[in-house]
């Protein structure tokens, strides 16, 4: 290799998909729950069958018994005998690693069982008895800020220090954990200035992401160092919560973070983690502690969302103003919901501008499943509300729904309600390339076959990037050439690593078969803040970017004790570092480090961005670019059924650049799988507080035969080589259940503006109309859907 | 009659022989153990894993005796003498990788691959039984696979490609025809 | 949780007497596709699994006299692709194959998904339709019972705790009859049916004869109830006694409520799906008036080449 690459351009050779393919085809992917430890135990969790109680009682006595149970866990015990916290939690330290006193909701961890093996474990849990004394639940928001309301948590949860730029703002109500707020212009006179004033519900249910492998841990707690290997996404945020539970320097925390598979926001915060660490530290043996399928159901979830939306319209279709109430079912457990209700809170402005806002987002405590981060972070709750809203008004106005989209659409130099001007904004392009590849035409009439009508619907969303963001890089070039790059960027199957891999290859100049990604370590990879919010790609790209600089300035310099040139007169050309204008002779990075006796040289990169929201008005810099993405849909309803089919679906997204088309593709793709799940039939039911369908057999997940016959993808560049990167990882999603719906109220009449779509829904519309004469007005809701009587409720008005 | 368990607390294992990807392999497994748990447990083959436990996702597809079936709702103690091929088996002696292998890889026909293996297994059937099937019998026969992260158009591709490729060496002139 | 003793009998004699033996306490198991995950989840705790997979004899598929007998360890992908099935039953085959998945149908057997009685289920209800017999043996010797009485409710059946099913016995139609399963999914693509619909009618002389209608996964039990169909008896099927018998299946089925549908839903869609069988029968007899052999072939039969 001493003189290889000297054709331009050679080191693209050898690309393909991802640089770990064979294994991602062998079953070689290295997930976590491949992972065993010598001597490690097997750990199980006795949870709660009920949705609120005191414990009263927990007798272990039998299930000690049990030969080859080594250790059995209580929420009392780590009070009384841990040294170390009881609580964790990412925004509010209120999470007991084992139920204290009290039980929250069904499926609450309460008792932990580490056995020599699986069936050791399994055997003495059946043993444990435990009893409660019920209280009263609330199950939604309405019902927790109800007078009178049982509270969940009595005390004051303690405020954790690791987000910098929180914004907490607790109101009166006991149950609500957090409030967000955005004040813009004078809401009164906008609504005094709007010629039609519309008041409409939505809701969406909370969901749950099943990524395919459940969260899997094994700790090992020794006196003062603690190992986690764990499925996470955002390995320095387990590190974090570990040490500080613990009570350790973050220096004595290692966690290990495997590639996963799949996330979907689900493995962001610590769940499982302090559980198996806690277990490790009594048992002084490492611990294994793996979800089964029912237990991932109640783990973490998707918030589900009431939003009271009204909207000041001009007669020209103009809008002016707009009042938002929206309440974040949040569960039993703060998790990360203070913080998404800020996203999910002005994101319900939507890709429009309106001069006159005020939006109150609240995050609220109930008794079921923590609700946490779920692809989309807050958007999709909110598109659905402003996107069917548009879609309402357009009808109510009598108005092209696409033309009151492009009317009202944000442009560059415009400002969004927090004030902050949009930059780089694409909106009217992606739309209005939906509408042509969907064909769209507003004045055809649905076609009809039969007792099948088709239709089609669009809609536009608009989605933030997690600011302030902060990533580090580093790279280590070795003395045969090759590199290594440490980066604490997981792996979850968007590509990110293959992307990294191919920045570095193209920025060196070298071959990606010369390159590696060192396995995510906190004690060996550096800091990033998190692998979300569709930031990787843009974030740690830069901070890669960075570090690669730094090591080809020092290569440069390197190279320059060793010829007669200056440092600047040197570059980088072709994989060598060759004087400027002469490029046939250079020294290969090897000769460079080798012949400075350098042993290798370590490059390190940053990237941050800033911003952050002023707690009373919302006003600030809420993202340090918008993500944009366009849908359009077409569907077939069987009329006597009222089942959906989406036959044809586009999905345009805005991506600045695109560094892998075929990555670009997959999440796009992918987005439209788990859209379309969450528009027809995703939903957690749960009865009493008691989840109903925690089961692939009960809860429906997308399949091959769901998916559109067609599907049509525009993932649309700047055109600009400099151009940003926009993350795509999440951006299309929230665009695919407003734009299914609207296509299915075009076709039927029927409006839905509670998800999901089911078919007995869209019938019992679809009867409703007929009953009222046919679909004249078209702006029905179901019978069981949101109607405009929860408005009357004191919570629940907008006005 | 045979297979006594004897009343050790979680019931004594029992031994189970089957022919694992062309190995004659013996295992010990209780009676409620599935496949999915000796081949992960106690033969490391982590290609086979477990998405639902109650045979809707496929995660933990393996080829019995030639036909997919979910290895979470085999009792591994059933096996006895079946023929098991897992993914770690499609590969040839030298590591080099089966076309269905390759053609994922070409087509980038995953995301985080943990479904992978079951796609795989599933193809490899779906290829000898229908060998001209049409993109609906592909999406069919499947369906029964689940993909979370929706990988599924580049999986029809890639499969789509495999039909091609496939009837196009079957219908090369070979050597004796030339 | 104490792990069952597993048990292989090596004759079907063997096993009766071993289930007998338990006093009810063991069970049998076959393909393992329900049992597996009735053990994991605890829904069960026998004392006993008696497992029946390899056992000789109870995996033919014959036809003799008029009536075809599939054994009950025969597995659904097997009677989806027979060929003889496929030959003097098409719809059986057809049932078969919309079952689970490819994976699902290559483990469950004819006789596990008889014996396990779910009420979301494909087959129990065109067997029903067909008029086929359950055929069992017993320590007390072989027995033969109509489908029709079989099921008692939810998971439960006439089936003694030392029985063992050893075949389905089907009569194969009598020439010129025309019959469909509509099976509906009401979610996504995988799910179980929401509601299955089974109709058949002879056709001969310009009328329909012999219709025969059952109702799946819509309540307790799979229902056929002879005194509605008899309304089609020697009619033309035309739109008002379709929409009769359709009406009177909606209004006399107990339908329950469940995720895939509420009680009211699944009334509307038997109404829907009666009616849409019975339009299918009817369309499929006028468009060939003499089919080759008796069951029309559904259009979308999954192929095997090898
Ligand atoms: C993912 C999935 C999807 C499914 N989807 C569908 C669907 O769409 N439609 C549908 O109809 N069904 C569906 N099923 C049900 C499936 O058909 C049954 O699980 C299967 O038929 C049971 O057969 P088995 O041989 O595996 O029975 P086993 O699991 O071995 O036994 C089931 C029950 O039957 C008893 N039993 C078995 N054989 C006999 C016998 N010969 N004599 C007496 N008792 C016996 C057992 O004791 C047990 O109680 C689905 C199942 C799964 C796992
Ligand atoms: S784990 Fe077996 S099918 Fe899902
Ligand atoms: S690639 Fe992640 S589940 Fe299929």
């Amino acid at each position: 290799m001493e003189s290889g690459g000297r054709e331009a351009s050679t080191w693209r050779e050898g690309r393909s998909g991802m640089i770990d393919s064979y294994e991602r085809v062998t079953g070689r992917v290295p997930f976590a729950t491949n992972v065993e430890v010598q001597g490690m135990l097997h750990a199980v969790l006795l949870r709660s069958q009920i949705a609120h109680g005191r414990i009263t009682r927990i007798d272990v006595s039998r299930a000690k018994e049990v030969p080859g149970v080594h250790t059995i866990l209580t929420g009392a015990d780590i009070v009384v005998r841990g040294a170390f916290k009881a609580r964790f939690g990412p925004v509010f330290r209120d999470q007991p690693i084992l139920a204290i006193d009290k039980v929250r909701f069904v499926g609450e961890p309460v008792v932990a069982v580490a056995a020599e093996d699986r069936d050791i474990a399994v055997t003495a849990l059946a043993l444990i008895d435990v009893e409660y004394e019920e209280l009263p639940a609330v199950f939604t928001p309405e019902e927790a800020m109800a007078n009178g309301a049982p509270i969940l948590h009595e005390e004051r949860p303690e405020l954790g220090a690791t987000f910098a730029d929180i914004l907490i703002n607790r109101s009166g109500d006991p149950n609500t954990c957090n409030t967000f707020k955005v004040r813009r212009g004078d809401i009164e006179s906008g609504f005094a200035q709007s010629d039609h004033i519309f008041e409409d519900v939505f809701t969406s249910p909370s969901v749950q992401h099943v990524p395919l492998e459940t969260h899997c841990c094994i700790a090992s707690v020794e006196r003062s160092r603690i190992v986690i290997t764990t499925g996470t996404q955002i390995p320095y945020m387990v590190r974090g919560q570990i040490a500080e539970i613990f009570g350790l320097p973050a220096s004595a925390v290692q966690v290990i973070a495997p590639p996963l598979g799949g996330a979907y926001g689900s493995k962001c915060y610590p769940s499982i983690e302090p559980i198996a660490a806690a277990l490790s530290y009594f048992s002084g043996r490492p611990v294994r502690l793996q979800n089964a399928r029912d237990e991932e159901f109640v783990t973490i979830t998707k918030h589900g969302v009431k939003i009271y939306m009204k909207t000041g319209v001009r007669s020209d279709g103009r809008i002016l103003a707009r009042k938002v109430l929206a309440l974040f079912n949040t569960g039993a457990y703060a998790d990360i919901g203070p913080r998404l209700i800020k996203n999910g809170g002005y994101g319900t402005n939507g890709p429009v501008s309106i001069p006159h806002v005020w939006i109150d987002s609240h995050a609220v405590y109930t008794n079921v499943t923590p609700a946490g981060a779920f692809r989309g972070y807050g958007i999709s709750q909110a598109a659905w509300a402003y996107d069917s809203q548009i879609d309402m008004i357009a009808h109510r106005l009598e108005m092209d729904p696409y033309e009151l989209r492009m009317k009202n659409l944000l442009v560059d130099g415009e400002p969004f309600c927090t004030g902050e001007l949009m930059h780089d904004v694409h909106f009217r392009e992606l739309l209005t390339t939906a509408r042509d590849r969907i064909g769209w035409d507003w004045s055809a009439a649905p076609e009809r076959v039969g007792q099948k009508v088709r239709a089609k619907g669009m809609s536009c969303i608009i989605k933030s990037t997690v600011t302030p963001s902060t990533s580090t890089a580093s790279v280590k070039l070795n003395d045969d050439g090759s590199l290594h790059i440490l980066t604490s960027s997981i792996e979850l199957g968007q590509g990110v690593h293959t992307l990294l891999v191919n920045l570095a290859s193209d920025q060196l100049q070298i071959p990606v078969g010369r390159i590696s990604v060192a396995r995510v370590d906190t004690d060996v990879t550096p800091y990033d803040q998190q692998t979300s919010s569709s930031r990787s790609s843009w974030s740690m790209g830069h901070a890669l970017t960075a570090a690669i600089s730094d090591v080809k300035e020092q290569l440069l310099s390197r190279a320059a004790e060793l010829s007669d040139e200056e440092a600047s007169q040197l570059e980088i050309r072709n994989g060598h570092v060759s004087v400027i204008g002469a490029p046939e002779q250079g020294l290969s990075y090897q000769e460079v480090v080798r012949r400075t006796r350098a042993g290798n040289i370590v490059g390190r990169g940053f990237s941050q961005t800033q911003g952050g929201l002023d707690p009373e008005s919302g006003q600030g810099v809420a993202s340090v670019h918008w993500h944009q993405a366009a849908g359009a849909a077409e569907v077939e309803v069987d009329l006597e059924t009222g089942h959906v089919k989406v036959v044809k679906y586009h999905a345009g997204v805005y991506a600045g650049r695109v560094v892998n088309q075929v990555h670009g593709e997959l999440q796009t793709e992918g987005n439209l799988a788990m859209g379309l799940g969450q528009a027809l039939w995703e939903e957690l039911l749960y009865d009493n507080g008691q989840l109903q369908n925690g089961s692939l057999a009960d809860y429906m997940i997308a399949s091959f035969d769901d998916m559109p016959d067609e599907v049509d993808l525009n993932i649309l560049e700047s055109g600009r080589p400099d151009a940003e990167l926009h993350g795509i990882g999440e951006t299309s999603l929230p665009a695919v259940m407003p734009a299914i719906a609207n296509a299915v109220f075009r076709a039927t009449g029927v409006r839905i503006t509670d998800l999901p779509l089911t078919a007995e829904k869209v019938l019992r519309g679809l009867k409703a109309l007929e009953a009222e004469g046919g679909a004249k007005n078209g702006d029905l809701t179901t019978p069981d859907g949101a109607s405009t009587d929860g408005q009357k409720h004191v919570v629940g008005s907008v006005t | 009659m045979e297979g006594e368990v004897g009343t050790n607390v979680v019931g004594e294992a029992l031994e189970v022989s089957f022919v694992l990807n062309g190995r004659a392999t013996t295992v010990r497994a209780r009676t409620h153990h599935t496949l999915v748990d000796v081949l992960r447990d106690q033969e490391h083959l982590y290609g086979v894993r477990e998405g639902c436990g109650v045979g809707m996702c496929g995660a933990c597809t393996v080829l019995v005796d030639g036909e997919p079936q979910s290895g979470c709702l085999i009792l591994a103690v059933s096996a006895e003498g079946r023929e098991i091929t897992t993914v770690e088996g499609l590969e040839d002696a030298s590591g080099e990788l089966s076309d269905i292998q390759d053609a994922f890889v070409r087509h980038t026909a995953f995301q985080c691959s943990y479904c992978t293996s079951g796609f795989l297994l599933a193809t490899k059937r779906l290829l000898e039984e229908i060998p001209d099937a049409s993109p609906h019998e592909v999406k069919t026969y499947l369906a029964g696979n689940l993909c979370r992260c929706g990988s599924y158009m580049k999986i029809l591709a890639a499969v789509t490609d495999l039909l091609e490729r496939r009837r196009t060496v079957a219908l090369a002139p070979t050597k004796e025809d030339a | 949780m104490l792990a069952p003793r597993f048990l292989r009998p090596e004759s079907s004699d063997e096993a009766v007497e071993l289930l007998r033996s338990f006093e009810g306490a063991a069970k049998v198991v076959a393909g393992s596709t329900a049992m597996t995950i009735m053990l994991r989840q605890g829904l069960i705790e026998p004392d006993a699994l008696i497992y029946v997979g390899g056992l000789p004899g109870l995996r033919e598929i014959h036809e003799e006299d008029s009536r075809l007998r599939v054994g009950a360890l025969c597995t659904h992908r097997e009677v989806e692709l027979s060929a003889e099935v496929r030959a003097v039953l098409p719809i059986l085959a057809y049932t078969f194959g919309t079952v689970a998945n490819v994976r699902v149908r290559n483990a469950a057997t004819v006789g596990g998904v008889v014996a396990e009685a779910d009420y979301a289920s494909d087959p129990p209800a065109v067997l029903l339709g067909l008029g086929a017999d359950v055929i069992t043996t017993s320590p007390s010797g072989e027995r033969r019972r109509p489908l029709l009485s079989f099921y008692r409710s939810f998971y439960e059946t006439e089936l003694d705790f030392d029985e063992l099913i050893v075949a389905i016995d089907v009569p194969i139609p009598p020439s010129g009859t025309y019959a469909v399963y509509e099976k509906y999914v009401s979610r996504a693509s995988e799910d179980r049916p929401c509601v299955g619909v089974f109709a058949s009618a002879q056709f001969y002389g310009g009328l329909f004869h012999n219709v025969r209608i059952a109702i799946g996964a819509a309540s307790e039990t799979p229902q056929h109830v002879p005194a509605i169909d008899r309304a089609g008896d020697e009619s033309d099927l035309r739109a008002s006694v379709i929409g009769e018998i359709a009406e009177a299946y909606a209004e006399q089925t107990d339908t329950l409520d469940d995720m895939r549908g509420s009680s009211w839903y699944r009334k509307e869609m038997i109404r829907v799906w009666v009616r849409r069988a019975l339009e299918r029968v009817r369309e499929d007899a006028y468009a060939s008036p003499s089919p080759s052999r008796s069951s029309s072939i559904p259009d979308e039969m999954p192929r095997r080449d090898q």
